[in-house]
């Protein structure tokens, strides 16, 4: 009968649009944050205020510390102005202990370099034979085959790790915000469509991966890409460097007494979340040419050396709806060379409260796994690489290795003039 | 001058030369009956099929006689011994080289799954491009990183990009052309190996049943892959009703512009007169063969991902996804082949 022929067909139809038009309704766009003045307002000054023990604006709790490695965020935060990037000596150290039973985690942490009194944390605190200080001084070497590379003064016991953090820039942090987790993902699947399906996290080709936590969200803020959302980073870096817990971070216990306990929070959600807004208003990176037509072209010109030679693989100029970010955001593994264990807020970044969000990674970055820095404001966020060994943006470049080894060689083959020309064309990613 | 035939009721019939290949009705029993044609009906065929070849083939193979029942009568056919005869013979799978060999005449197959055999008459064809298609597959995995980096220079991206795909899109496309050609000409023999002008001519006809709908369809499925994140099952769905979808209505095409060898009927019009003709069991077919599709596909990324890691398990399960590609895409042709041709040449069911 025909029209039993019919209700086939449309029942067939039906069924066919149905997960379709069911995606639709699930479809979600990442939603633009909201810039009221009064919280810019607000957060500016949390930003730049200096913190004491026992501050005013922590009514609840301990205030300052009682271990941290500055007392302001703009301390660290001051390169090309405010929420730039910092400098070396305002370098973040972390160790890391790998397990020595079965069954052990991996455990690491950050030795924090100033503390209130009684308070104070030292590397010997990690392990007897490490020295008594805080803050190592990290030292640039050459050896004599002509390699390059940073370490410590002391040598390091077996299964520990020591390495440090550069403060980064937080210019366009808001557009990073925004870019969806389905970007991130898509530019890891074109990696791995452009170098033949080739496996995320493999040591010499540039596929990446995305950070997966375990709720299912994309890291995207970090060396090590820890922080799905400018909120949790902000959280993050307040419980971490300035000691000041919050309803999504608890500030660290001292390394010397971990029996400490905090009296309570010390910044309300309100606040963190006035600091975040603060952050999202910060201008974005401007990409400037030089006046002069022939270094103009010559920044043209280094431009096209950049694609060439596969810095852009990674240093994508596009993400998503963030323009001009040069990063894919995505975790490359860079080497024996660059290796930095944990993931900076490896110890307190497990679910330790039960409004904080489980951000805790499926699979974690390993030691020499970091996520490409955006090089938006590039040229005004010396010095370089995830501890700041690299001085200047050739050594940068050459110190690259793992999956950007290939364009490192590419970049040292290049005649001195092309190698100029791509450092001009860095040189026009400045900070706004 | 006009062409004489008969009806499967008996009635002789005459007909035009201008409707030759075509279908009319049987003025005493009403059924659809096919006219004979008077030109080869593709490619490479013996020649113009004259009334008395087309009734001796039907008086040797009778419609209702099984396939093994209906091998006579035997013709002889004398051969040199050349290597490049030897070769072909290899190809067509006619077992001693070079000396008098004998061809029994098949009978057409009558029954979807006699259609399975087919595949195994032409299997030196098929292992032949299985293997070669494995290797091309394993030197461009293995070779893109440093297909890239020649780029660097400029001078040979041009050679793996536009080679690589041409060779293996043309000889892809051509081995199934010759296929769905000879089946949809009625054809009992086996597969020939294609020429240039076949591997260009079914790239061309691919490439434009290609752009002619199913890119709409793919296209979004690789941009929902690409822009969905991480999938869920209904995302997983939702791909694969496109896919299947895209591939589907791109078997049918190409079927549709085989039945009358003309490249302007790749499109929906047409698709849908050849769904009306052939019924229900066409969609089915279309849609089997999809799915057989996005699992081989499945299977081609899986073998590729695991040549990274381990290049022996990825190596052996490319080799299986193409020769279970190959064989499973040479039945399909030739079943739904014959369908059409059956549809043109013998009365309705």
């Amino acid at each position: 009968m025909k029209w039993a022929r019919h209700i086939w067909i449309y029942l067939v139809g039906f069924l066919a649009l149905l997960p379709a038009g069911l995606r639709a309704l699930t479809w979600q766009e990442v939603p633009a944050h909201d810039l009221d003045g009064a919280a810019v307002a607000a957060g500016k000054m949390l930003f730049t205020h200096e913190w004491t023990p026992n501050d005013p604006l922590s009514p609840r709790g301990d205030g300052l510390g009682p271990v941290f490695n500055a007392v302001s965020c703009v301390a660290c935060h001051e390169q090309g102005g405010l929420g730039g990037s910092g400098g070396f000596e305002h370098n973040v150290t972390m160790f890391t202990l790998q397990p020595t039973r079965p069954g052990e985690m991996m455990r690491s942490g950050v030795v924090h370099s100033q503390a209130n009194d009684g308070f104070a944390e030292s590397l010997k605190q990690v392990h007897a034979d490490l020295p008594d200080i805080a803050q190592p001084v990290l030292r640039p070497f050459t050896t004599r085959s002509g390699m390059r590379g940073a370490g410590f003064d002391f040598r390091l016991p077996t299964g520990i790790g020591v390495s440090q953090r550069n403060t980064p820039a937080l210019f366009g942090a808001r557009l990073i915000d925004e870019i969806t987790d389905r970007d991130i993902i898509a530019q890891e699947r074109k990696q791995r469509l452009r170098w033949g399906l080739s496996p995320t996290g493999g040591e010499s080709k540039p596929v990446g991966r995305a950070l997966r936590l375990a709720d299912g969200r994309i890291g995207r803020f970090g060396w090590k890409a820890q922080s799905p959302t400018l909120l949790a980073f902000v959280q993050a870096a307040c419980a971490n460097e300035l000691g000041l817990g919050n309803p999504g971070q608890p500030q660290p216990r001292p390394l010397g007494r971990p029996d400490y306990q905090p009296v309570g929070l010390d910044l309300t959600d309100k606040q963190c979340r006035d600091m975040t807004t603060f952050i999202a208003s910060l201008p974005k990176p401007v990409e400037r040419a030089p006046e002069d037509s022939a270094a103009r072209h010559e920044a043209e010109m280094g431009r096209t050396l950049f694609m060439k030679i596969g810095c852009a693989d990674c240093h994508t100029p596009d993400l998503g709806s963030a323009e001009g970010i040069y990063s894919d955001l995505l975790l490359h593994r860079m080497g024996p060379d660059l290796e930095g264990g944990g993931f900076y807020y490896g110890e307190v970044i497990a679910r330790t409260s039960p409004t904080a969000p489980p951000a805790v990674p499926v699979q974690g970055p390993l030691a020499d796994e970091w996520r490409t820095p955006p090089l938006w404001g590039v040229a005004d966020s010396a010095p370089y690489l995830h501890d700041g060994r690299a001085a200047t943006l050739p050594d940068a470049i050459q110190l690259h290795g793992g999956q950007g080894a290939a364009s490192a060689r590419a970049f040292s083959a290049l005649a001195p003039a092309a190698q100029a020309q791509v450092i001009a064309f860095l040189k026009t990613l400045q900070a706004p | 001058m006009s062409i004489r035939f008969y009806c499967g009721c008996g009635k002789h019939l005459r007909a035009r030369d201008e409707l030759a290949g075509m279908r009319t009705a049987c003025p005493v029993c009403g059924q659809m009956v096919g006219i004979p044609s008077l030109q080869a009906l593709h490619r490479g065929a013996a020649g113009p099929v004259s009334v008395e070849e087309w009734e001796a083939r039907r008086r040797l193979v009778p419609v209702e006689a099984p396939a093994a029942n209906a091998a006579e009568p035997a013709t002889t056919v004398e051969t040199e011994d050349t290597p490049r005869r030897r070769f072909r013979d290899l190809l067509r799978g006619r077992g001693r080289r070079g000396k008098t060999t004998q061809r029994r005449m098949r009978a057409l197959e009558k029954r979807w799954f006699q259609c399975l055999a087919f595949p195994f008459q032409a299997r030196h064809l098929i292992l032949i491009l299985a293997v070669a298609f494995t290797a091309m597959s394993v030197v461009a995995v293995v070779h893109a990183p440093v297909a890239i980096d020649m780029s660097l220079q400029g001078d040979w991206r041009w050679l793996y990009w536009g080679l690589i795909p041409l060779v293996v899109g043309g000889y892809l496309s051509g081995f199934f052309h010759c296929v769905l050609a000879s089946a949809a000409a009625g054809d009992v023999g086996f597969v020939r190996w294609p020429d240039v002008q076949d591997l260009l001519r079914s790239l061309l006809i691919w490439l434009v049943t290609f752009l002619a709908g199913p890119t709409l369809f793919l296209g979004a499925a690789l941009l929902f892959w690409f822009n969905s994140g991480d999938f869920a099952w209904i995302d997983w769905l939702i791909a694969g009703e496109l896919i299947v979808v895209g591939v589907g209505y791109w078997l049918l095409s190409l079927v549709a512009v085989h039945q009358a060898d003309r490249l302007r009927d790749a499109t929906p019009q047409h698709v849908a007169e050849l769904v009306r003709r052939l019924g229900w069991r066409i969609l089915t077919a279309a849609t089997v063969a999809s799915l057989a599709v996005l699992g081989h596909a499945v299977t081609a990324t899986v073998a590729i991902a695991a040549l990274h890691d381990n290049f022996g398990y990825g190596l052996a399960l490319l080799f299986i996804m193409w020769l279970s590609g190959f064989f499973f895409a040479t039945f399909f042709f030739r079943l739904l082949g014959l369908w059409c041709y059956r549809s043109r040449v013998e009365p309705m069911p």
